[in-house]
């Protein structure tokens, strides 16, 4: 049974004028409890457009979300509790930080789902502990914060809604290794603290390698491919047509094998590419061997 | 060497009601006329504080720093230290000031109090630089970030700068607007000779450099042609960077023993050291 089921999701923009755009077309796709999505897919391919539909931000033309087997839409006037459900993260967030203190402004989702005090304490705490945020940042203005820092009191700021499904639009984008780590171990941490299900756009192969179970290519609006992180990345040929790529260390091994019929070239990080070639690198090379 | 930009031992700090971080310390560089060069490290290694100190942005609280031998402390050489070395920021939409690309290009020239025809002459040039010339008349809310990015650099171009830097102009982009700022940058130092100072964290956009500079808590941890810095994996790991995971494996390789030459980034070139080791076998 999916936790997440989308089912032929199109959203028209403009229907009806001679604006009318498709974005995204027939987009179906599931998730269990506890999974990691990675969507791909080059910009303007209808990536967020997808996400935005996940919380009912944005109403489909045709077709539906289920949570749980409940289509969101069931009943509009409900449509708030779905976004206590739904976490949205969206790109560059750090921007919609607006509250006189750090712990104001995470507790602001909570406060507006209906939390009790204590439990907006709680959640709060909890959040900015997992988002690696240090008691002493929660009575200063987010203002005065790094980069790095509102970002991750942003994300912290949903985190503490305590959401079963929480989506991320690319959450690492301009930030540099150490906070793009810090970032990632977040969101596992957080999905198996709640047994959470993720969704993570990102441009980003490597990351998503790394990171994710599943992988979503978007392509003009409609899904390329959907499967497991191996086997979306065994497309080489076709990601590339569609502008994208495989993880670097990837593309190195499906050269090789080219040459080297007997490599294991079914790698994701530079850890297992080591692996399969010592499996085969048993006499030479060796320096003062 | 003919350097058009000198750091001589300058010291910078950031001063707020708390406390006073120093950012930089008796720090010195030279970059020399024609060059590409890029500086990595991880945000908040004093990279950013470099790039506002080229041109006078922001001054050096002590020692000097000299663009074609003139020093930014030097109120009367303001403009043409400006007018030397354009800078160039991370988010293109913080850098866009009209909603035509064209005009957007021409506000620089047009403040150089140049004639409407020679204005007209940079504008294409530098639109044509940055292969923006087919949007010259499109809205520039309507451009892709990579685009947005070029306009910045073109409205850069057309005031002829000898200099240009750039902190993180790809961070904001997707891969292709990532490939479409490079290229135009390569380009410029290529065929313009512009000198270049691309500050960035992506290693992989070192691999064309003349020179990689790495930076750390406000020093110079490694300095060299690409292959020699990228070689020393310990001082970019200690650096906060992230190793290209071409470089990773054989790197990760040398460890085992075997012998590949470190300093590569490029798939092509990891392909043909690895295809070494594996001809070796009997596969």
């Amino acid at each position: 049974m999916s936790f997440l089921k989308v089912e032929g999701l199109t959203h028209i923009f403009g229907e009806g004028t001679p604006y009318s755009k498709t974005a995204i077309k027939n987009v179906s796709f599931s998730l269990e409890k506890g999974e990691i999505l990675g969507i791909i897919g080059h910009t303007g391919s209808g990536k967020s457009t997808l996400v935005s539909h996940l919380n009912g931000l944005m109403k489909a033309t045709s077709g539906k979300v289920l949570i749980d087997s409940k289509d969101i839409w069931e009943n509009p006037k409900e449509i708030k509790k779905v976004r206590s459900k739904v976490g949205l993260v969206f790109q560059y967030p750090e921007y919609q930080l607006f509250e006189e203190t750090v712990f104001k402004d995470i507790a602001f989702g909570p406060k507006n789902i209906g939390m009790t005090d204590e439990q907006i304490t709680g959640s709060v705490l909890n959040a900015a502990k997992l988002m690696k945020i240090k008691d002493e940042l929660l009575e200063k203005s987010p203002f005065d914060l790094s980069g790095g820092q509102k970002r991750r009191v942003a994300i912290a700021g949903v985190m503490a809604m305590e959401p079963e499904i929480i989506v991320f639009d690319e959450p690492t984008a301009g930030l540099d290794p150490k906070g793009r780590e810090t970032i990632f171990k977040a969101i596992y941490d957080y999905r198996k603290e709640h047994n959470a299900t993720v969704v993570i756009v990102s441009h980003s192969m490597e990351d998503i390698a790394a990171v994710c179970d599943k992988v979503l290519v978007m392509n003009g609006g409609e899904v390329a491919h959907f499967g497991t992180t191996r086997e979306v990345f065994s497309n080489l040929d076709d990601l590339k047509k569609m502008g994208l790529n495989v993880p670097l260390i990837t593309n190195v091994m499906l050269e090789l094998k080219a040459k080297y019929k007997k490599l294991d070239a079914n790698v994701l990080t530079v850890d297992e590419a080591v692996n399969s070639l010592l499996k085969l690198l048993v006499k030479g090379g060796k320096e003062n061997a | 060497m003919d350097s058009i930009i000198k750091f001589n031992n300058v010291t910078f700090e950031y001063e707020s009601e708390e406390n006073t971080s120093k950012v930089l310390e008796n720090f010195s560089l030279e970059i020399e006329r024609g060059t590409f060069n890029v500086i990595l490290g991880h945000n908040g290694s004093g990279k950013s504080t470099l790039a506002k100190l080229t041109n006078g942005l922001i001054k050096a609280k002590s020692g000097e720093v000299l663009v074609n031998g003139m020093s930014t402390m030097d109120e009367e050489k303001e403009i043409d230290i400006k007018r030397t070395v354009g800078l160039v920021f991370q988010n293109p939409d913080n850098q866009i000031v009209s909603s035509i690309v064209e005009e957007d290009v021409a506000f620089g020239p047009e403040n150089l109090g140049l004639s409407p025809e020679e204005s007209r002459e940079r504008v294409d040039n530098a639109l044509k630089a940055t292969e923006m010339y087919e949007f010259r008349d499109k809205p520039t809310h309507k451009l892709s970030g990579g685009q947005k990015q070029r306009v910045a650099i073109a409205g850069i171009i057309a005031m002829e700068p000898e200099c240009i830097v750039l902190d993180e102009p790809t961070a904001m982009l997707d891969p292709r607007g990532r490939k479409e700022v490079l290229n135009t940058i390569l380009k410029l130092n290529k065929e313009k000779n512009i000198t270049i100072i691309l500050i960035t964290h992506f290693m992989e956009e070192a691999e064309n450099a003349h020179r990689v500079i790495v930076m750390n808590d406000g020093k110079v941890t490694a300095d060299g042609k690409p292959c020699q810095v990228f070689a020393q994996t310990d001082v970019i790991k200690e650096a906060g960077l992230d190793l290209p995971q071409t470089t990773d494996l054989l790197s990760k390789l040398k460890e085992k023993g075997f012998s590949v030459s470190g300093g590569i980034i490029s798939a092509d070139e990891c392909v043909k050291e690895v295809s070494k080791l594996l001809d070796l076998e009997e596969i």
